[in-house]
């Protein structure tokens, strides 16, 4: 079984041709044919693999021993903290008096159920397929941050419910939060949805108009000479400023908010886009030339591609931008959103839902943002190696 | 398809499009300080179809310019400069060129750099995979056609950007120090490389460098270029068999005389 993980670890490999020493990523496998290519033209390869924790070699070193036991501690620090947190829980004595729920209890069973399983896993079954182990080697990295993550749960749960340090309505605890997500998770999964909807319209034709205006101004003098100045002027205003304008232009609450959120978007995306479009290196647009390119050529498989890393930061500042618009836009007039489902909950003197709706806001942007990094390595996969990634 | 006559035809006009012939040219730039710089003044030469010359010279001689203004991406201020019959007005896929950085497209894998030529010029449909293939084999890149250009070697990189110029079928090709990034093994392999190329597509080849031994091991005439202002000191042709050897008496009798021409054969003055 080992030799099947030392075959199957991932390698370095570092090529001697000529003078150059030089190594390629750590992706390539040893077995595939590249290295055959590039010893059929001279080249030296040499792979070391990469260490793996999980190749167990017969003979193991103290330190390797150390690193084992390391590892156990390590994966078992999440599921002890959910049973603290359980024990906590259930074993202190309630010092405020809310309706006696169990969503809190229940949740925090849940998760030392998949922490223990995922510990067992880690530590029981050493020869699972290596796809597998290395998944699991990731989950293993997550273990003190998720174990973190409970005992701050904990620690809510102390300060609040078990010794009423904080009082009550404004600092419910993580139970009444719960019992909040579970009787009105419908309502905020509709709100979530809507809150998405308006979110991607606005972004999408603020990132659609921004790339536009970007390369038109950022490629042509001419319309740089007229754009330039209206950009200045019309950029630094704070989009939210243009509420009451766009609540009399548009045809309704939605299009209003969502005009507001393009334009808020439509700044950075379109800043970052001439920048980037503008300081293309030349050597490459002469390249293209002389291999025969002509204009779309050059805009669109060169200055653009070229642009791509300063766009991208564009594209997240216009996403933070959005998140920020997203809210303040949902309270003027539209009837469904996350933040405006916090503030109803705010006029009924409903603290628990505010907490719920923060933390599924919360969740919902940092969801969006995480799938826009996802986006951003499979789009300049090309830069990584170049830069810091 | 074209008959037997018109191809003929075609061939001798392909023929006659890669000689290149330059009079007169001169270019000035003006300095970021705002001072006039001459950069080329008066510089004539004539390159026969299928030829290999070297302009040869210390840096600021005005080399560079040049091949930048055969290749159309800067206009001369005075003279005129043709290709064939036809003057050049900009740049074209009939005269490629190959920089000292490699510059290829980092955002393109290496097989994609190599076709971008054909897809430039709307041809990768019709003409497509096989002449890449063919070039990927000819340089020996096939097995880095989906790796990216920084995960390449500087000799490997120059490889990707001849094959690159070369996918289009240009009559001319232009190099611009092609292999002065490159050490000095690396550069010699090149520089056999370039040469069978060129004995095996007859392409017209002027090679900007101011290595005097690749000028005298690789090209059938030598322009010899001083600075301030850039002009052409001498032409000397290379009359030596090929392939050559670095350590022939007459290649270095070659090189002596180079060096005198340019000052730099130290010892007496």
């Amino acid at each position: 079984m080992a030799a099947m993980f030392a075959e199957d670890a991932p390698h370095v490999i570092l090529l001697q041709y000529g003078q150059n020493d030089f190594a390629i990523g750590a992706e390539f496998d040893e077995s595939s044919g590249l290295k055959r290519g590039l010893q059929s033209m001279g080249v030296i390869v040499t792979s070391e693999a990469v260490d793996s924790p999980f190749v167990a070699d017969p003979a193991e070193t103290p330190s390797r021993m150390k690193r084992v036991g390391r590892n156990a501690l390590t994966t078992l620090l999440a599921p002890a903290a959910a049973l603290l947190a359980l024990l906590l829980h259930l074993g202190l004595p309630n010092h405020q008096s809310p309706l006696p729920t169990h969503a809190y209890p229940v949740f925090l069973a849940w998760v030392l159920g998949i922490t223990l399983l995922a510990a067992a896993c880690m530590l029981g079954f050493p020869f699972l397929y290596p796809a597998a182990q290395r998944r699991l080697a990731a989950m293993r990295s997550m273990g003190p941050l998720v174990a973190v993550g409970i005992l701050l749960l904990a620690v809510w749960d102390l300060v609040t419910l078990k010794f009423a340090l904080l009082p009550l309505p404004h600092f419910p605890g993580p139970d009444m939060v719960f019992q909040s997500f579970l009787e009105d998770w419908s309502e905020l999964a509709n709100c979530a949805w809507h809150s998405l909807i308006l979110l991607m319209s606005g972004y999408v034709s603020g990132v659609a108009s921004g790339l536009i205006c970007g390369v038109l101004i950022g490629w042509s003098p001419r319309v740089r000479y007229w754009g330039m100045p209206a950009l200045k002027i019309i950029g630094p205003m704070p989009a939210t400023a243009w509420i009451p304008l766009a609540m009399v232009i548009c045809p309704g609450s939605f299009f209003a908010a969502m005009a507001i959120i393009a334009l808020a978007v439509w700044f950075p995306v379109t800043m970052l886009t001439i920048s980037g479009v503008s300081n293309v290196r030349m050597s490459y647009l002469d390249v293209a030339r002389t291999l025969g390119a002509g204009r779309s050529y050059l805009i669109f498989r060169v200055a653009i591609p070229a642009a791509l890393p300063s766009i991208f930061i564009g594209l997240f500042m216009g996403l933070g931008a959005s998140f920020l618009t997203l809210v303040v836009a949902e309270g003027i007039g539209v009837s469904s959103g996350l933040a405006w489902y916090a503030d109803e909950a705010r006029s009924g003197m409903e603290y628990s839902k505010i907490y719920a709706s923060l933390i599924i806001t919360a969740i919902f942007f940092s969801v969006i943002m995480t799938l826009l990094f996802k986006v951003r390595d499979r789009v300049l996969v090309w830069q990584k190696g170049v830069i810091k990634w | 398809m074209v008959s037997g006559l018109a191809g003929v035809a075609a061939s001798t006009r392909a023929r006659e499009a890669s000689s290149l012939r330059l009079c007169a040219v001169s270019k000035t730039f003006r300095t970021a300080g705002g001072a006039l710089l001459r950069a080329l003044d008066g510089a004539s030469l004539d390159v026969r179809a299928g030829e290999l010359i070297s302009l040869l010279g210390p840096s600021g001689c005005g080399k560079s310019t040049l091949l930048r203004l055969i290749a159309g991406l800067d206009q001369p201020d005075g003279g005129e400069i043709w290709a064939g019959s036809e003057p050049i007005k900009g740049p074209s896929a009939e005269r490629g060129l190959v920089f000292q950085d490699p510059n290829l497209f980092p955002w393109l894998p290496v097989r994609r750099n190599i076709a971008s030529g054909l897809v430039a010029r709307g041809v990768m449909r019709k003409t497509g995979h096989g002449v890449v293939d063919e070039f990927m084999r000819l340089m020996g890149l096939e097995s880095f056609a989906s790796a990216y250009p920084h995960q390449l070697s500087g000799g490997m990189a120059q490889r990707v950007a001849l094959a690159r110029a070369l996918v289009n079928h240009p009559t001319v090709l232009l190099l611009d120090e092609p292999l002065g990034a490159l050490d000095a093994f690396t550069r010699m392999v090149l520089q056999d490389e370039v040469l069978r190329l060129w004995q095996s597509r007859g392409t017209t080849m002027v090679l900007v460098t101011h290595d005097i031994d690749e000028a005298i091991y690789m090209s059938d005439r030598i322009f010899i270029m001083t600075p301030r202002p850039g002009r052409i000191e001498q032409v000397l042709p290379v009359d030596l068999p090929r392939p050559r050897h670095r350590s022939d008496a007459k290649f270095l009798a070659l090189r002596g005389r180079i060096l005198e021409i340019l000052h730099f054969a130290g010892g007496r003055n």
